[in-house]
């Protein structure tokens, strides 16, 4: 399998993704609460993620946005400076899948995540993830696994998501 | 007894499905519930319920770890939205229980 990957664009926020995929971003233009924000956002940064595209739909996204926002409505992110909120980027979804995992696509897809803060002026990516490996990693919840690769260091002991106590944040100084 | 239900609403996920299934509930149970996105509130927090307004804080100053669900308050007492849907059941409850009742 060799999805292709795109980055999510304003039309995709507005008219809604292609249907087949689990998570919060499929249909996103008919809900009202998050269309408004994802909007915004993606108009002051030039995306909010990205889309793995294979033969028969989505088969994996990654949703990004600045700290300084993710911090605002709550997503888990690290602690540290406000003032390099806006410069860090916080990974704030990585789904692939079930039926395509331990094919490349996340590494694919944090690769990309980095080049583009890299070329947008970010000085940081955070993400949260679950430490244990892929086949043990909570449901809902990234592997360390693929941000390893890519030099991510785990956060110490602090809990990063308020509904697992195993998961933590880690970050990639760009 | 008087029951008022508040929904704190985190944009990022499952927003629309949490209110839809929240005011589901308030309107079977014959209770207003009031709707709060977190994504318009600002820090002054002018209006907002003390509770609410607590936890707000404390996920933008980093006291708290994160999430990426909705709260509901049940007269000040939150309950996490992140057990779908089993959250329903206890939302249920805790009115039924607020309102001086019990589930039939």
């Amino acid at each position: 399998m060799n999805p292709t990957i795109t980055h999510i664009t304003l039309d995709d926020v507005r008219n809604g993704f292609q249907k087949g995929f689990y998570c919060c971003m499929s249909g996103v233009c008919k809900r009202q609460f998050q269309s408004n924000m994802w909007i915004r956002v993606h108009e002051e940064v030039g995306s909010i993620g990205l889309l793995a595209r294979g033969d028969k739909g989505i088969v994996a996204q990654t949703i990004f946005l600045p700290k300084n926002h993710a911090r605002w409505i709550g997503l888990p992110t690290a602690l540290g400076d406000p003032d390099e909120f806006s410069s860090t980027m916080s990974i704030s979804c990585l789904l692939v899948h079930d039926w395509c995992r331990n094919k490349g696509i996340a590494s694919k897809m944090i690769q990309e995540t980095i080049d583009f803060s890299r070329k947008h002026g970010f000085k940081r990516i955070e993400a949260y993830v679950d430490p244990k490996s892929p086949e043990d990693a909570f449901q809902w919840l990234p592997s360390f696994s693929p941000f390893k690769k890519f030099g991510f260091a785990v956060d110490g002991s602090r809990v990063a998501w308020e509904s697992w106590q195993e998961s933590r944040m880690c970050h990639l100084d760009l | 007894m008087s029951v008022t239900v508040e929904l704190l609403v985190n944009p990022f996920c499952m927003a629309d499905r949490d209110s839809e299934t929240v005011r589901k509930v308030c309107d079977e149970l014959a209770v207003s519930c009031e709707v709060l996105n977190i994504w318009d509130i600002d820090d002054q927090m002018e209006g907002i319920p003390s509770h609410v307004a607590t936890l707000i804080r404390e996920y933008r100053l980093g006291e708290r770890p994160g999430s990426v669900y909705c709260s509901a308050f049940v007269n000040g007492e939150r309950l996490h939205l992140n057990k779908w849907s089993a959250h329903l059941d206890t939302l249920r409850e805790m009115i039924t229980t607020a309102k001086g009742g019990a589930l039939k």
